[in-house]
């Protein structure tokens, strides 16, 4: 399902969506998950870039669906689903913590997952059109403290508690994404980011991730990470509390 | 203490004045500028009547950053720097602290002054003058203004960046660690770098203004504001950004380039600093 090609020291990832993230697909999170590991092990990579070959790169997850992946996780919580997307060794820690610089490329909707992941790229090129719905409500793993590292406190709270969408000028202006992309133009921007990364030293690729990675540990974000098990467990007792939600009821 | 650093200071006024002077090299920092500077923060530092330091550039650039010319020299005087070889670890490592980071170092004594610090930006305000930005209290950029670290894209992210986090955002800092970006004025404003845009014809009146405005807090107020200040930094581990960058710094002086990576030391031992500029430029550029 996954796609991955490789030129110019730059390896792109080709993925349908990001929606099985969102309802903690076990082998979608992992399959995710290695394709960045290895390019992230290549000496032959600087920067990656991760696109979906769809329209939206991460459309939302119904009520049900996400009620339905909550039943899904709930014996697995410190095992499976931690391991595959909360742990050092999961899909998220492997794009924040990276060796390579990681570019996220966004169109259309972007919601729960796909946000998460624009948060724990180093940069993002989105479309004009694309908007960005919080991933907090939906996934236990988010991260607070590096939403607050990317837009600030007072943003990321806001972002957290309304629930509501940012469209791509908002979260330009909030420091979420870095280039608004012309229509069609989207893969073109990305790869021009990627490009100008790939002119940095093998060496200094590396070495600037693990001084932006000190900086992230002492800011809390790896704590925060740690979190995330005690939050799928307070998030299991709210789904085990609410009435099942009927098939795709909205959220 | 370096021509190229002016140091005034006018008790009546209470503002004390650090002034860049080189502009026939843009003025780039020398090591003995850096000195020189250290110098002049001492001095403002211990006159009780002063109260703001101002900091601005002669000619049109604040600095292009450190001078290149002078970059082999850096680790020359401390312990096993001298080696034909390749200067020493620890050589690498004191030389760093002691100029820029540690506790006597420029930056760390800037972000720890007791005095209230305003910079006039304008031009090129490159590496030095990014970390000058980040540093001081208060930023006021002439619309000529450009901030920028050209020298992280040649060997990668070496400096302290917890403050510039801190201050743009992660994102915003990685496009300008990564990607190369060069900052306008009004980007700069935008993002939380700087304080105010002015036009370059307003930049010296306006800081003169602010900087008078800032006098009329009481001295004790002042100490006790910077006081909080640093207390606030240490719990943001800003502190700990800067002493991490001294380690970061001795590794980024110790690079492997693989073929067709640029090295600018390279090039400026075969083809000349004038060279390797150009060789740069034509390097980077989209």
């Amino acid at each position: 399902m996954i796609a991955v090609t490789q030129a110019d020291a730059v390896a792109t990832i080709t993925l349908p969506d990001c929606r099985p993230l969102s309802v903690h697909d076990l082998a979608y999170g992992l399959e995710l998950r290695d394709a960045i590991r290895d390019a992230a092990d290549s000496d032959d990579i600087k920067a990656i870039v991760i696109r979906s070959s769809g329209g939206d790169f991460s459309p939302a997850a119904s009520l049900a669906e996400l009620a339905a992946a909550a039943q899904q996780r709930r014996d697995k919580i410190w095992s499976a689903w931690h391991a595959a997307y909360a742990a050092s060794s999961g899909l998220y820690q492997n794009v924040c913590f990276c060796k390579k610089v990681v570019i996220t490329a966004v169109s259309g909707q972007c919601a729960g997952a796909g946000s998460f992941l624009v948060l724990c790229s180093d940069l993002t090129v989105a479309t004009s059109d694309a908007t960005f719905e919080s991933p907090f409500a939906a996934l236990p793993e988010a991260n607070l403290v590096l939403a607050a590292l990317t837009m600030r406190l007072n943003r990321a709270k806001s972002w957290l508690l309304s629930g509501g969408a940012l469209t791509a000028r908002e979260a330009f202006d909030a420091g979420l994404i870095n280039v608004i992309a012309q229509d069609g133009e989207l893969d073109a921007r990305a790869l021009k980011l990627a490009r100008a990364v790939t002119r940095m030293p093998l060496d200094g690729v590396a070495m600037s991730k693990i001084n932006v990675e000190t900086c992230l540990d002492a800011q809390g974000v790896g704590r925060e990470f740690d979190m995330a098990g005690f939050y799928a467990v307070a998030m299991q007792r709210y789904w085990d509390a609410v009435p099942a939600p009927a098939a795709g009821a909205a959220r | 203490m370096s021509a190229h650093i002016r140091c005034e200071s006018d008790v009546a006024s209470h503002i004390g004045r650090i002034v860049i002077q080189r502009p026939e090299q843009e003025n780039a920092f020398s090591m003995a500028m850096v000195a020189a500077f250290r110098a002049a923060l001492t001095r403002l530092e211990n006159e009780d009547a002063i109260k703001v330091i101002v900091i601005s550039a002669a000619g049109g650039n604040l600095t292009r950053g450190f001078d290149p010319a002078e970059v082999e020299q850096i680790y020359k005087a401390a312990p096993g720097g001298s080696s034909r070889k390749v200067p020493s670890q620890r050589a690498r490592l004191l030389a760093l602290d002691a100029l820029w980071w540690g506790p006597n170092g420029l930056y760390g004594r800037l972000l720890h002054s007791p005095k209230i610090t305003i910079l006039a930006a304008k031009g090129l305000c490159h590496e030095v003058g990014l970390y000058l930005a980040l540093y001081c209290d208060l930023v006021f950029a002439a619309d000529s203004a450009r901030f920028a670290n050209p020298r992280w894209r040649h060997v990668g992210v070496d400096g302290d960046i917890s403050m510039l986090v801190a201050a743009v955002g992660l994102k915003r800092a990685k496009e300008l660690m990564y990607c190369g970006f060069e900052w306008p004025a009004r980007d700069a404003l935008a993002y939380g770098l700087i304080d105010e845009v002015v036009t370059d014809a307003a930049l010296d009146t306006t800081v003169a203004k602010v900087a008078t405005l800032c006098t009329q807090v009481m001295r004790d107020g002042i100490i006790t504001e910077k006081h909080v200040v640093f207390a606030s930094l240490a719990k943001m581990q800003i502190n700990t950004g800067l002493a991490t960058a001294a380690v970061v710094g001795g590794w980024a002086s110790n690079l492997h380039f693989r073929e067709g990576e640029f090295n600018f030391l390279r090039e400026v031992k075969h083809s000349g600093i004038d060279a390797a500029l150009k060789a740069s430029d034509d390097y980077f550029k989209d």
